[in-house]
């Protein structure tokens, strides 16, 4: 089933989505700007083996790559799913586990990787299990519990903020 | 490890924080549920989403999980397969027992010192931790409220909220004893890091991790678990050894039915759009293992049981706990097991035995709040009855009831009892038509109205009352009708100026009204109480009497016994396939007042009265059944009553089932809510549409002292339309 929206309406509901979700999104229009953007807001952020592969100037701005948990944490998102606001992550066991340990998330997607529903999004996630994948996840927000006394509150296991950064062609 | 039903009923009612925080929970999820619902609704048909409403997106899930109920053995081949193909190692365990030692075994092959568990409820449900435990494996619960709950040594309260019944002040007098430091007893943020930072050291020492299931997805042996913390990640990804321990009921077919999941479990559990996370396993990463134990423990029983089955499209959401009165009330730890409210009156018996069941189904109050939430569409309120029906059939009726359905149960003997008793009550019947009775205090909070000194039937059986021609509803659409008015037995013989009012309103639009001969009680009592021999013998009787008369309807003022008749008569025929056919012809023409009034008579919308407002309490099942309880605030207007909107209008009034006998505690908590919202609304008149609820109401309103006339609606409709015909007596 084809979403019905163009990618910039699907991009605002995504965005309207990420807002309610307690989580931020940013817009850059390429590579190296993410890497700007990410050495001013996210000094000594590390980032996953995979983001040196797709986006080698935010790579080579990284204090570190691979998987000793940092505070700061760059990792690439697969695709957008603009119905819930999720972003699908799939990274090797060591590379997710650092993502999880950290304190601040930062999944950077392709302007162009965004579905409309959570039924294109959850067919994207098949496609990759098929091709191999051992754990791909969707990501709607950061880490929340309500378990004591009903109380949201942000941060108790996985990273306590997410930022998106939508990454633009240029 | 369970303590005995009475000692935690104890326990639950003298908690008087429990009750308050539930209601409080209660209404919060009820609000953001319906909210998250209503989004989908208005969002997702634009998107072009497949199951874009509540109903639609029910309606596929359940479709996904017959498929698999269909054919088990099938739909277990297929994921089991799937699932060994990516590398998965899956143990199947018949009985509790073998899954734990499935599990032991491998921990044990890997000497696991210290194990890091994500939520599961099936290892809650086989007392997995306990026995780990014996067996020298330190397990520590990561979840946030499973924590909390291991600390206290206790078991969850709810299946979504491990820890609803504790307070941030228990919890930090728990973290501190853990910690032997100090944690600040108010701030719930500071509680939460404090779990961030002891939990993190076990995450990153345990040997091996454990996490539940969601759904295990057929079509590629993947395992979907959702989550809002992140621990089921994890305890997922850094230990090298990875079980996962599911019930094979979790077994969906495809990524799409996953997705359904998705949209329904997050709305319907926590009133979220989506869980933080939701991630798919299939198979080990280099360098790891993945086990998989696929628990039966008493599931291929609940198949094969046909009253039973459709439980086990179970996704534990915990909405049927979030509805249900009586869990308000006393809280999760005294349905007993892992799985209270609703579904652990249906599942309980076939995972931990009948005994373990027999206790707690009483508290339902058959008010069906928790069927029209379930977003799996199992018929609740159903499968409770039979789960009742059970229990009676192994253990027959306490004392108390039996006696009551020998006399109860025979019309002649019933009717001798009821005048006798309308005699030797005279001398304690008080002015305001109460008696004044010396009740212990666990019944002293509901008044008990006195009999009438002549039942309805006295004056109105095989008698026929003509319509009315002139009054401002007598040309309604139902004029020239004929309807065989059923009398049930509670207002005949207790409140007659309600069937006097109801025939009044039947006769101002218009219609002819029959009272046939030979009626007496329609058997719900004693199908409430799982006697359904009894119950059978008086819907024969009904039936009987009731098809006798050629009226075009049959209508009553008791919406409780309408819905006896109309919906449950053809059930409990289910073996005698003449009576069924019957009690379907019988249900057909059978319809509440309020139905018959406002859907057949249609009547004009009257000039507003100028008086004070009345508020309007619809019967729960009028509301979850029928799903009217529109029409009574409805026919009201039209009649120019002024109405006072009732907060949490369709919310029981905690008469129904046996648990006003059962459990009267259970009762008064839920009348409680009930009258408190009443008084919100400044009203001094409360109306409802079923015999029952407007004697219980008011006789709860009469024992707190509240200055409140209840009455049925009938008797303000008639009032209104200043019927102009004269009383039936």
């Amino acid at each position: 089933m084809a979403s019905v929206a163009a990618p910039t309406a699907l991009w605002s509901l995504f965005s309207a989505k990420v807002d309610l979700l307690g989580a931020t999104m940013m817009r850059t229009s390429s590579a190296a700007g993410a890497a700007s953007l990410l050495a001013g807001l996210a000094p000594r952020f590390a980032c996953s083996a995979s983001v040196s592969r797709l986006y080698p100037a935010v790579g080579r701005a990284a204090a570190r790559t691979g998987a000793s948990p940092a505070t700061e944490m760059v990792a690439p998102g697969v695709y957008a799913i603009a119905e819930t606001g999720s972003v699908a992550v799939d990274e090797p066991a060591n590379d997710r586990g650092a993502c999880f340990l950290a304190e601040h998330l930062w999944l950077l997607v392709p302007e162009r990787e965004i579905v409309g529903t959570l039924d294109l999004g959850i067919e994207r996630l098949h496609a990759l299990v098929r091709n191999g994948s051992h754990h791909p996840l969707l990501m709607s927000g950061p880490s929340r519990t309500a378990d004591i006394e009903r109380v949201l509150t942000i941060g108790v296991h996985g990273p306590r903020a997410l930022t998106i950064v939508v990454v633009g062609d240029s | 490890m369970i303590r005995p039903f009475v000692e935690r009923y104890r326990t639950a009612l003298a908690d008087r924080r429990l009750p308050r925080n539930l209601l409080a929970f209660q209404r919060a999820w009820r609000l953001t549920r319906d909210a998250a619902f209503q989004r989908l609704s208005v969002e997702a048909p634009s998107l072009g989403a497949r199951g874009a409403s509540f109903e639609a997106a029910r309606s596929r899930l359940s479709a996904a999980k017959d498929s698999v109920l269909a054919d088990p053995a099938a739909a277990r081949a297929a994921f089991i397969s799937a699932a060994t193909g990516a590398g998965t190692i899956v143990h199947e365990a018949r009985t509790a027992d073998d899954a734990r030692a499935a599990i032991l075994d491998v921990l044990r092959d890997r000497k696991v010192k210290l194990l890091a568990k994500g939520k599961s409820m099936v290892a809650e449900e086989i007392f997995l931790n306990h026995h780990l435990e014996n067996a020298q494996i330190r397990v520590v619960e990561t979840d946030l409220g499973e924590w909390i709950i291991q600390l206290a040594h206790e078991t969850p309260s709810h299946m979504v909220m491990p820890a609803i019944h504790k307070s941030r002040q228990q919890i930090a007098t728990l973290f501190e004893e853990e910690a032997h430091r100090s944690v600040p007893h108010d701030d719930v943020q500071a509680q939460v890091n404090f779990a961030r930072a002891e939990l993190r050291r076990v995450f990153l020492s345990a040997d091996a991790g454990m996490i539940g299931a969601n759904a295990l997805i057929a079509e590629t042996g993947t395992i979907m678990l959702i989550t809002n913390e992140g621990n089921g990640d994890l305890v997922s990804t850094l230990p090298k050894v990875l079980i996962v321990i599911a019930g094979w009921e979790k077994i969906v077919p495809t990524f799409a039915d996953a997705a359904g999941q998705i949209r329904l479990l997050a709305r319907s559990g926590t009133g979220q759009e989506i869980t933080t996370y939701s991630s798919f396993i299939t198979g080990p990463e280099p360098g790891c293992e993945l086990h998989l134990v696929l628990v039966d423990n008493g599931r291929s029983d609940m198949w094969s049981d046909p009253d039973a089955r459709s439980a086990l499209r179970c996704i534990r959401c915990a909405a049927c706990a979030d509805v249900c009165p009586p869990y308000q009330v006393v809280g999760g730890h005294v349905f007993g097991y892992v799985y209270s409210g609703a579904i652990g009156l249906v599942n309980t018996p076939f995972h931990h035995g009948i005994e373990a069941g027999m206790e707690p189904q009483a508290l339902c109050v058959s008010c069906n709040a928790c069927a029209p939430v379930c977003p799996v569409g199992i018929p609740l309120p159903e499968l409770i009855l039979n789960a009742r029906a059970r229990v009676v059939e192994r253990y027959g009726l306490p004392w108390y009831k039996r006696a009551a359905f020998a006399v109860w149960s025979r019309p002649r003997i019933f009717d001798a009892a009821a005048r006798f008793a309308s005699l030797v009550q005279l001398p304690v019947v008080a002015a305001d038509g109460f008696l004044r009775l010396p009740l212990p205090e666990s019944l002293a909070w509901r008044s008990v109205p006195a009999l009438a000194r002549h039942p309805a039937r006295d004056y109105a059986m095989g008698r026929t009352f003509e319509g009315d021609s002139t009054g401002p509803w007598a040309h309604s659409n139902a004029r020239g009708l004929t309807v065989a008015y059923f009398l049930q037995c509670v207002a005949d013989r207790a409140a007659p100026e309600q069937i006097d009012a109801a025939v009044r309103v039947l006769r101002a639009c218009g219609v002819r009204v029959v009272v046939p001969e030979g009626q007496h009680c329609c058997g719900l009592p004693a199908l409430d109480a799982g006697d359904h021999a009894t119950a059978r013998r008086m819907a024969r009787q009904t039936i009987d009497a009731l098809e006798a008369s050629n009226a075009d309807y049959v209508v009553t003022g008791a919406a409780s016994c309408g819905i006896a008749i109309a919906h449950d008569f053809a059930r409990l025929f289910r073996d005698e396939p003449a009576w069924a056919e019957r009690a379907e012809r019988l249900a057909r023409r059978t319809l509440d007042l309020l139905t018959f009034v406002d859907r057949v008579a249609d009547p004009p919308v009257l000039e507003a009265l100028q008086r004070p407002p009345v508020t309007y309490h619809s019967f729960c099942q009028s509301t979850n059944i029928l799903g009217i309880s529109a029409l009574g605030p409805r026919l009201l207007r039209r009649a120019g009553v002024p109405l006072a909107d009732l907060p949490e209008m369709e919310v029981c009034c905690g008469f129904g089932g046996g648990a006003s006998v059962d459990y009267p505690e259970v009762s008064r908590g839920i009348v409680t809510r009930k009258l408190d919202n009443v008084a919100a609304t400044g009203a001094a008149i409360l109306c409802t549409d079923n015999p029952g609820c407007a004697l219980h109401l008011k006789g709860a309103a009469h024992a707190r002292g509240m200055d409140l006339t209840v009455r049925h609606v009938a008797e303000v409709l008639a009032d209104a339309l200043n019927a102009v015909s004269p009383p039936l007596g």
